[in-house]
């Protein structure tokens, strides 16, 4: 029964996909005249060049311009030429190329039209490359295109995503029960993760994801961009891009202790899903307002879906009640310095001034020594967590102060190292 | 293998459509010819490396297409070019008499005066000649051009062209030197336009 499902299931998508593509009609970047497509693609070869000049950055963005040349239908002939510009040749004229595209008929009406190609271009294979993404947003603005534009299309894509995603039926029931399969295996890797810790349960992972994008994504995305989604190919992006297993970060949790970290978990700032993700860290907390990892990050606002890191509470705890006692400590010395000024001066130095070092120094010590030796434990394990993909293919934003600055300082820094 | 590489010059090669500036440079670099060659699509880009008189220079030639609908992408590649060799096909005049249009152009969208030019009479194999050699070294000199004919097909006057060209560039110091220092300007100016990037909202990681 199920194998005479699929062709007339298969049937029905086929002429689906057609009609939205008339319906709507999105003007897409291979619409473009030639020589339009030409400087659309030499204007990204520039500007990659010049974003990331870095000699082990050259082979992305040679892929990348080589992906974009297919993409938009360019010959052949002209790939010579876009990876010239892609290795920082000829960069003189990106501002030519830049006011072409802005007189062409079709984006001088919506320039947005190049983001939403280049969006399009960059999620073909199920994968959103932080790189691609400050292409993008170099792109879009340099097309003096509002960077909300960008927020906003990829707000639509995950709908258009998201949709397929609800459409789900029997059709899809089998690659469920694989998927939950999965799950379970995740949760082995998870726990792996904690244990082992480091570059083999990296490779695991890697190669557990890479299944989960379908051959026909790219052709089912190309042709019509967000509109042609429904698919699923769609569900497969979807998946690959937020997480295999469907939790997120949220759904990460240590099971294990790791090394000398004793709290390690994401919570969420935001409810909604974006195509690209933020993480807060909290650098200490202190009694009061700032009680909660959340709490100064009320205002944040990068994107729809952010988490903060909550880590080794106790202790930033410590370090924020220590903070304190010295802040208060400080308006005691304050106190005493005036009082130096009065009859009382040479008793109140000689007597406090060392003590209330002393003290200072004890009271410092321990939690801010704790705090800092963790900070680097746990940026290096939020690294692995990266790595692995937990938040799926998609770019993170790191946000810190204080000992959270130490966390991605180190995270960045593990990760480096990694690759 | 850079190291003793004097400079890098940036050559452009202009004229109309069919005139055989992509068979020049083909022929240059690659010493092979192709009659059956497809039109240039936006512009092509090769390197190079000649010496003359001892000198090495590495070439980066930009051959710009001649089509009409190309047109509107070739003033992105006149800046900062220190040679252009203007080509026109000896069997058809209207390619000649376009050549004042190119000229007008080429003044229009050149960041620099002391620019060398040449002009290159190709096809020279062909039998039905329309425009005379006298005539191509007076337009030349009128507008203080290097002149030579050259064929694609047979290589004549080919190398020699390219040559010739580069040998004028290198004895006009003020032209590479200053192109020199402004690669360091634009080295500065990248590294600051993408640190001015990252601090504008996007530092994104993995």
């Amino acid at each position: 029964m199920a194998t005479w499902d699929r062709p007339s299931r298969r049937l029905a998508q086929m002429s689906q996909v057609p009609a939205s593509e008339g319906e709507p009609h999105l003007p897409t970047g291979r619409e473009l005249a030639e020589a339009n497509r030409f400087a659309y693609a030499a204007l990204c070869g520039v500007s990659l060049s010049q974003l990331f000049p870095e000699p082990e950055q050259s082979s992305f963005c040679t892929e990348f311009v080589t992906g974009l040349v297919k993409w938009l239908q360019l010959s052949e002939a002209v790939l010579p030429t876009m990876t010239a510009f892609a290795s920082g040749l000829g960069g003189e004229g990106a501002d030519v190329f830049a006011q072409i595209l802005l007189k062409d008929p079709i984006l001088k009406d919506d320039p947005s039209v190049i983001t939403q190609d280049l969006l399009s271009f960059s999620l073909k294979n199920g994968r959103y490359d932080a790189r691609a993404r400050v292409l993008i947003c170099h792109m879009t603005s340099l097309l003096q295109v509002p960077l909300e534009e960008l927020d906003f299309l990829e707000e639509t894509f995950v709908e258009s995503l998201k949709e397929t995603k609800e459409e789900e039926s029997e059709m899809a029931e089998a690659s469920r029960k694989k998927k939950e399969n999965r799950r379970k295996w995740k949760r082995y890797l998870l726990i792996g993760l904690a244990t082992v810790g480091g570059g083999t349960v990296i490779g695991v992972t890697g190669g557990l994801a890479a299944p989960l994008v379908a051959a026909g994504a790219a052709t089912i995305i190309g042709s019509a961009g967000a509109a042609a989604l429904g698919s699923t190919a769609g569900i497969a992006v979807m998946t690959s891009l937020f997480s295999a297993a469907g939790a997120g970060l949220t759904g990460y949790k240590m099971k294990k202790r790791v090394g000398a970290i004793e709290e390690f978990e994401f919570l969420p700032l935001t409810e909604g899903r974006q195509l690209h993700i933020t993480v807060a860290i909290t650098g200490w907390l202190a009694s009061g307002k700032y009680r909660t990892f959340s709490a100064p990050w009320v205002a944040l606002a990068r994107s729809r879906e952010q988490y903060c890191l909550a880590w080794e509470a106790k202790y930033l705890m410590e370090l924020g009640n220590a903070l304190e006692t010295i802040l208060s400590g400080l308006a005691n010395m304050v106190a005493q310095e005036a009082l130096k000024y009065t009859a009382l001066s040479g008793l109140v130095a000689a007597l406090t001034w060392p003590a209330s070092l002393l003290a200072v120094a004890n009271v410092i010590d321990n939690p801010w020594g704790v705090c800092l030796h963790r900070s680097a434990e746990v940026g290096k394990h939020l690294a692995h967590i990266l790595l692995s993909r937990q938040q799926g293919q998609r770019p993170v934003t790191l946000i810190g102060f204080s000992l959270g600055a130490r966390v991605i300082y180190f995270c960045l820094q593990e990760m480096a190292q990694e690759k | 293998m850079d190291e003793d590489v004097l400079t890098t010059l940036k050559i452009l090669i202009i004229g109309e459509s069919g005139v055989g500036k992509s068979s020049l440079l083909l022929r240059f670099t690659d010493d092979t010819f192709d009659p059956e060659l497809a039109a240039t699509i936006g512009v092509d880009f090769k390197v190079k490396t000649i010496s003359v008189d001892g000198n090495k220079a590495k070439l980066a030639i930009w051959d710009t297409a001649g089509q009409e609908r190309f047109r509107t992408l070739t003033p992105s590649y006149y800046r900062g070019a220190q040679g252009v060799i203007l080509v026109y096909d000896v069997t058809r005049r209207d390619t000649f008499v376009k050549l004042d249009n190119w000229l007008n152009e080429l003044e229009t969208y050149c960041t620099r005066n002391d620019i060398v030019n040449m002009l290159v009479g190709n096809k020279i194999d062909k039998e039905n000649r329309e425009v005379d050699r006298n005539e191509g070294l007076k337009f030349a000199r009128k507008h203080s051009m290097l002149f030579i004919e050259a064929s694609a097909k047979t290589c004549d006057g080919v190398q020699c062209a390219f040559e010739e060209l580069v040998e004028k560039i290198i004895q006009t110091p003020g032209l590479w030197e200053s192109e020199n220092q402004n690669k360091g300007v634009k080295l500065s100016h990248s590294e600051e336009g993408s640190g001015g990037g990252a601090c504008g909202g996007y530092c994104s990681v993995l």
